[in-house]
């Protein structure tokens, strides 16, 4: 298991949560210390304390006393010192049923017996510091976040209320502490609950802790806020728990705090104003954080909606929110989009229009020349006039090929044809192709060599454009290739980097090679080019796009094309991919 | 026969009409012209006709048109021709009625070729229906004569080898299916595979050399590339 920075935390908090309440048991609390030394010297009256058996109480109670008498000493174990104080030895007297408030001034120098540690109550910190910490731990340990950062905040608010309003409210007296000529004004008890809340804090801590550092760890992204999960999981189990949390935690602390005050109140409790201050600030601010996450939760869902209906071509609404701004922006690049596909449409449609028409304007013509010249040929003719038809036939039937080979290059390029996916065997594929050569093959006395690496090449394509393809190299070489020689016909399995391989070949490579009868003196990629010729005198028929239409046709099915001239020997070569 | 028959030519392309006139007339048959769908209907109603070739982009009354009209009261075959070859420029001149339809630039050897074979099948229909029906495979202008072991392509008999007529069999009993060349040497041929691509190849051309109107625009007996043969239904 390897040892994260998480655990390395982990273990950090753990050490300080065990030692933690160890300290506070022997040391003193320094706050009480700077208050001390601030304080100027009073006579200390001493604080009257509940009735309650509650340990706890008693030990806020007499620690403060502890504590005052200790102050010289500079350090104190505040809970057992407690226990001993307790019996009363010390003076503590009866708790006024009324709310009087009681001011706790400045410790004074009387000397007091030197705390006793409890046993109980100091297993109990060491069991509340450890086991904060273990949960801690756990916490930590966790990828998913319980609260979110701004849960934190809520957590925070909350724990804060609990530690200066209740315990005030609980024994329904108010205390201060005086300093520097009564400027310096504190609810007393402040300071002695949060050490004796110690667990609560602790665990808020490390639970706060915990959540900030998971947010860190995972990016500071949105998802651990609770208004993503709100709005992200309404519909589970995660978002309707974390929304449920909060509305509680705020009904909680609201009814709570209601309930008191109006004990309070009953009780003839005279100023609860800092008291009251802060439970209106504490629930307010609840409240309203918990009403705002809300409202971003439902934001955020709108705009996650927004975001799925634009992905899948849906209307894009805009709501009068947080995300309102994105929203906007995310509708216009909408209908921009739609323009977009619009245009481009009609300029498909456009463009294949004009193919269609062209090609209709151009063969009508060229119908009316064929028809003549082939009444011609009937007709009683002179050995030239024979020998000018001829011509004239052949030229027109050379404009016819390039007339259709034209519109069938653009058609194709131009996407209005779309390749189809069968499946077939490549291999038959050319075997069928080459069938259709054999009267040429036997009259100029050249022989195709097959070199096929399998028996059966498996694909899906398109049978006709291939067709088309190897139609085109095939004949080229039949054209021209030097007689007497072979033209040979490769089939090869290949993986990715080109290894030939038995088994799922990523591609197969078709390769059609001769020997020229000609000198060639072109690049491949001037041969390429729509009209280009090997033959530069142009002696020899054909229409040029002879090349480009395999090329063309080649890509469209997804393969790649290419030429090779290697001294006399020319190489066309055809790389479709596999089947996947 | 050629020379009893009356045909009209209507083409708004007077050298296109002209051309298609002579070449008629030389093969024998009576022509009649029309330079605009209005005149094709009018002369279709007035005179007796035998076949009507019409081209598709007519000014005032487009072919598409005359041929729906004509055939409301007509039935005689129609031929259209066209420069516009798209797929579905076939199948509307096909739909409003026409019974062929041909792509400009034609060669003329192939405009009679379907001009004979339109006439004939119209004409000769009744001898067809003659020969017993369960003897008989028809698909399209296409029939073979299972008993007489001949072939009766567009109204035309045409003797068959025994391989060829077992082809054909074969493909025939099951239009639009594809087999590949294994399959069909396999049901035909007796004697072990050997080079069976290019024999069943070769077989396939000589049968579509008889079959078809146009053997290097086989309507049938088609090749499906990197698959098979198929004998596919019009």
């Amino acid at each position: 298991m390897s040892f994260t920075r998480r655990d390395g935390l982990a273990w950090l908090l753990l050490a300080a949560c065990a030692v933690f309440p160890m300290l506070f048991i022997q040391c003193g609390i320094p706050d009480e210390a700077d208050a001390q030394d601030a304080t100027t010297a009073v006579a200390a009256e001493k604080t009257t304390f509940p009735r309650s058996e509650n340990a706890v109480a008693e030990t806020v109670v007499t620690e403060t006393a502890a504590d005052a008498s200790l102050a010289d000493d500079g350090a104190a174990v505040l809970p057992s010192t407690a226990e001993n104080v307790s019996p009363a030895d010390d003076g503590a007297s009866v708790l006024p049923s009324t709310a009087e408030t009681n001011t706790v001034q400045s410790p004074g120098t009387a000397g007091t017996e030197p705390p006793s540690a409890s046993p109980l109550l100091r297993f109990l910190f060491l069991f509340g510091g450890i086991a904060t910490g273990l949960s801690g731990i756990l916490l930590l340990r966790q990828k998913q976040p319980l609260l979110g950062p701004d849960g934190v905040f809520l957590l925070l608010s909350a724990v804060l209320s609990v530690l200066l309003i209740i315990p005030d409210l609980l024994w329904q007296q108010g205390y201060e502490i005086r300093a520097f000529d009564n400027a310096f004004w504190l609810p007393g008890n402040a300071i002695v609950r949060s050490v004796s809340l110690l667990p609560l804090l602790s665990f808020a801590g490390l639970v706060c802790l915990r959540e900030l550092t998971g947010w860190v760890f995972a990016g500071c992204s949105l998802r651990w806020c609770a208004a993503a999960r709100i709005a992200a999981g309404r519909k589970t189990q995660r978002g309707r728990l974390a929304a449920l949390l909060g509305c509680a935690a705020v009904c909680l602390f609201a009814c709570l705090y209601a309930g008191l005050s109006a004990l309070l109140i009953l009780d003839g409790f005279a100023a609860p104003l800092f008291p009251a201050l802060c439970f209106a600030f504490s629930t307010v601010s609840l409240a309203l954080t918990l009403l705002c996450l809300l409202q971003y939760g439902r934001d955020l869902a709108h705009f996650e909606a927004q975001l799925a209906a634009f992905l899948n071509g849906g209307a894009v609404t805009v709501r009068e929110g947080a995300f309102a701004g994105a929203e906007t922006r995310l509708a216009q690049i909408r209908t921009r989009h739609d323009e977009a596909v619009r245009t481009a449409v009609a300029d498909e449609r456009f463009k294949v229009d004009l193919i269609t028409n062209v090609s209709h304007d151009l063969r009508t013509p060229l119908t009316s020349i064929l028809g003549y010249a082939e009444l011609l040929q009937r007709e009683p003719l002179t050995p030239d006039g024979r020998a000018q038809l001829d011509g004239l036939s052949r030229k027109a039937g050379y404009m016819r090929e390039l007339v259709e080979s034209l519109f069938e290059l653009t058609k194709v390029e131009s996407g209005v044809i779309e390749a189809r996916r069968d499946e077939l065997d490549l291999i038959r594929l050319l075997e069928q192709t080459v069938g259709l050569f054999d009267d040429r093959l036997n009259e100029t006395g050249l022989v195709i060599r097959r070199r096929y690496a399998a028996d059966r090449a498996p694909i899906r394509s398109d049978g006709a454009m291939l067709h088309r393809v190897f139609a085109n190299l095939i004949g080229n070489a039949v054209k021209y290739a030097l007689p007497g020689t072979r033209i040979y016909l490769d089939v090869r399995p290949e993986m990715p980097d080109g290894t030939e391989t038995r088994t799922a070949p990523a591609y197969y490579l078709v390769r059609v090679v001769n020997t020229a009868s000609y000198e060639m003196d072109f690049t491949p990629a001037e041969v390429l080019q729509r009209f280009a010729r090997g033959d530069k005198a142009r002696a020899t028929k054909g229409s040029g796009l002879g090349l480009a239409i395999a090329q063309t046709y080649t890509e469209a099915v997804g393969g790649q094309f290419s030429v090779t001239v290697d001294g006399d020997q020319f190489y066309a070569a055809v790389r479709l991919p596999g089947p996947v | 026969m050629a020379e009893t028959y009356r045909i009209l030519v209507a083409d708004d392309d007077r050298s296109i009409v002209n051309i298609i006139e002579t070449a008629l007339r030389q093969a024998g048959y009576t022509v009649l012209t029309a330079f605009d769908g209005e005149q094709a209907v009018r002369l279709a109603s007035r005179e007796t006709l035998h076949l009507i070739i019409m081209d598709v982009m007519m000014p005032h009354c487009s072919g598409l048109l005359a041929t729906v009209r004509i055939r409301e009261t007509n039935n005689v075959p129609i031929l259209m021709l066209s420069a516009k070859a798209e797929g579905y420029d076939r199948v509307l001149g096909l739909e409003a009625g026409a019974d062929d339809y041909l792509v400009k630039p034609f060669y003329q050897q192939e405009l009679l070729a379907r001009v004979k074979a339109l006439l004939r099948r119209y004409d000769t229909l009744g001898s067809i229906r003659e020969t017993a029906a369960d003897e008989l495979l028809t698909v399209g202008a296409v029939s073979l004569d299972l008993s007489g072991k001949q072939l009766i392509a567009h109204g035309e008999e045409k003797p068959l080898t025994a391989t060829e007529f077992k082809i054909l069999q074969l493909l025939m009993s099951h239009p639009d299916r594809v087999f590949s060349a294994e399959e069909i040497y396999d049901r035909v041929w007796d004697s072990a595979a050997y080079a069976v691509e290019n024999t069943v190849m070769v077989h396939i051309s000589r049968i579509r050399g008889k079959l078809e109107l146009n053997p290097k625009k086989p309507e049938y007996l088609k090749v499906v590339w990197g698959i098979g043969y198929v004998f596919h239904t019009p």
